[in-house]
């Protein structure tokens, strides 16, 4: 199955982790749509409709956390899978799926990524591949 | 107060025993400093002493100690009382509270003054190891900081590499220059963070120089107004006001001002208002020398406003080291004062550096 017209949302405060991953899943035949704190993603992730979105968790302004929450509580956006590409260690894997209020995401992945294992899992959430 | 009896020589019956035996130490001085008596427990501790002075008892020293309660209370006729750090009779330290109480003769005058010390050093002992484990905790939160930063770093490095190697295979120029550019930029990122981290870590010998603080505002103006001014933000110093120099480290002192400007800009840079400042002060009132940055930002929450000090916190996501205000807090301190900030979150904040003339560095203990 091709990966044509699946869309992507990046959502990092870091310039130079969003030109990474969306340069990965371009290549690799995705289409990225970009936001660099959470209140843009949310806003994106509404009007782009994404099929799936990576999201980054400290950011300034609004967190990837809040947005997590913001998603699974909007009609538009609630069954978007999400994986989380965060900084912070495993233990917030265990904290996060202990929030009530939160949708736990799909996967993790520990900042630096494993590549592969990133389009892997893209690619098995969206079923192609 | 009533006169003693007039014997100190002597005290009978019960309050002999309680003189003698009560848990803590009792000395009787006479105006020399001299001990004229003292109880089993200040002998136990301190060593014989009848007759030697309080000081070379309890201190080992050879002349009387500064701010003496002794004789502030012979000379008042008052109590007293202040902490105190001697040497037991077997050379270890001994932290203890004195309190002083006159013994006046028929005539009125203090003849006597008596000490009671209690011992104190364990209490001392305990808010030693909870410093240290507060202390311990801290460089338990600075390393995960740490890591999570270079985390994000690698990250940029990795993508950075994933660019040069696709360009390359691709054949694909501009797509080499861009991730070669990510590696710079990371590279630089991490130099920084290392090169912050270490003087953190290491702090520097303070190198104390007699300089009028007006000086080191000014330095700061002519080093950022341009770069503020071309983001829209007027970086000002307030009218002078004279003020006698004052013994600072004036590198250490601009890294601080440096700081909180770079602070005060970026908050500034961020908010939405049509005019955008950034004030620096300086004013000596008290005895006390305050050095101010204000700026009309988005200003800080109060659940932030108490940690930005003590942890490795940023709010600037990759941009940020957390490291800044650790360290201008670590120079202030060095130069016996202390920074404090008030922030109404919408309006901006002012942090203030205050160093009390009298806790200034010595210009004689610098190399």
């Amino acid at each position: 199955m091709s990966t044509n017209g699946k869309k992507i949302l990046v959502v990092d405060d870091e310039p130079d982790v969003v030109k990474y991953i969306t340069s990965l899943l371009e290549d690799n035949g995705f289409e990225t749509v970009t936001a660099c704190n959470g209140k843009e993603g949310m806003e994106t992730a509404i009007k782009e409709k994404p099929d799936l979105i990576s999201l980054d968790v400290t950011m300034p302004g609004e967190t990837g956390v809040r947005m997590l929450r913001n998603l699974s509580e909007h009609e538009a956006t609630k069954e978007i899978p999400v994986i989380l590409v965060t900084g912070v260690d495993f233990s917030f894997k265990s904290f996060i799926e202990q929030r009530k209020q939160v949708v736990p995401p799909k996967a993790y992945f520990e900042k630096p990524i494993d590549k592969d294992k990133l389009l892997a899992e893209v690619k098995s959430l969206l079923g192609v591949g | 107060m009533a006169p003693y009896n007039g014997n100190i020589e002597d005290f009978p019956g019960e309050s002999g025993i309680l003189f003698e035996k009560v848990p803590c130490y009792i000395a009787i001085l006479d105006r020399d400093y001299k001990i004229v008596r003292s109880n089993e427990k200040l002998r136990n501790t301190f060593g014989s002493c009848r007759g030697r002075h309080c000081y070379d008892v309890y201190k080992k020293r050879s002349v009387v100690c500064e701010k003496c309660p002794t004789e502030m209370t012979f000379h008042d006729g008052q109590e007293h009382t202040s902490t105190h750090v001697g040497i037991n009779k077997v050379g270890d330290e001994t932290h203890y509270i004195v309190t002083t109480s006159p013994l006046m003769g028929e005539n009125g005058n203090v003849d006597y003054v008596m000490e009671i010390l209690t011992d104190i050093t364990q209490i001392k002992s305990l808010e030693k190891d909870k410093l240290e484990a507060e202390r311990l905790a801290a460089v338990g939160q600075t390393v995960a900081g740490l890591a999570h930063s270079v985390k994000n770093i690698l990250m940029g490095v990795e993508g950075g590499m994933y660019m040069v190697e696709v360009g390359i295979n691709k054949g694909d120029q501009s797509r080499t220059a861009e991730g070669w550019d990510m590696l710079q930029r990371n590279i630089t990122k991490v130099s920084t963070l290392v090169k912050d981290f270490l003087s953190f870590a290491k702090g520097r010998k303070p190198v104390v120089k007699l300089i009028d603080p007006n000086v080191l505002l000014d330095d700061i103006v002519e080093l950022y107004a341009d770069t503020a001014s071309k983001m829209g933000i007027e970086l000002k110093k307030t009218r002078k006001k004279y003020m006698a120099s004052a013994p600072l480290d004036p590198d250490a002192i601009h890294t601080c001002l440096t700081n909180l400007v770079s602070n005060a800009i970026d908050t500034c840079h961020i908010s939405s208002k049509d005019k955008k400042i950034v004030i620096l002060d300086a004013v000596e009132d008290g005895g006390n020398i305050t050095i101010s940055v204000s700026d009309n930002g988005s200003g800080i929450d109060y659940d932030i406003q108490k940690k930005i000090f003590t942890t490795f916190f940023t709010t600037k996501g990759g941009n940020g080291t957390g490291l800044g205000l650790l360290t201008t807090r670590k120079i202030v301190q060095e130069h016996g004062g202390k920074i404090e900030v008030e922030s109404i979150p919408g309006k901006g904040s002012v942090f203030k550096i205050v160093l009390p003339r009298k806790q200034l560095p010595v210009m004689n203990d610098s190399p």
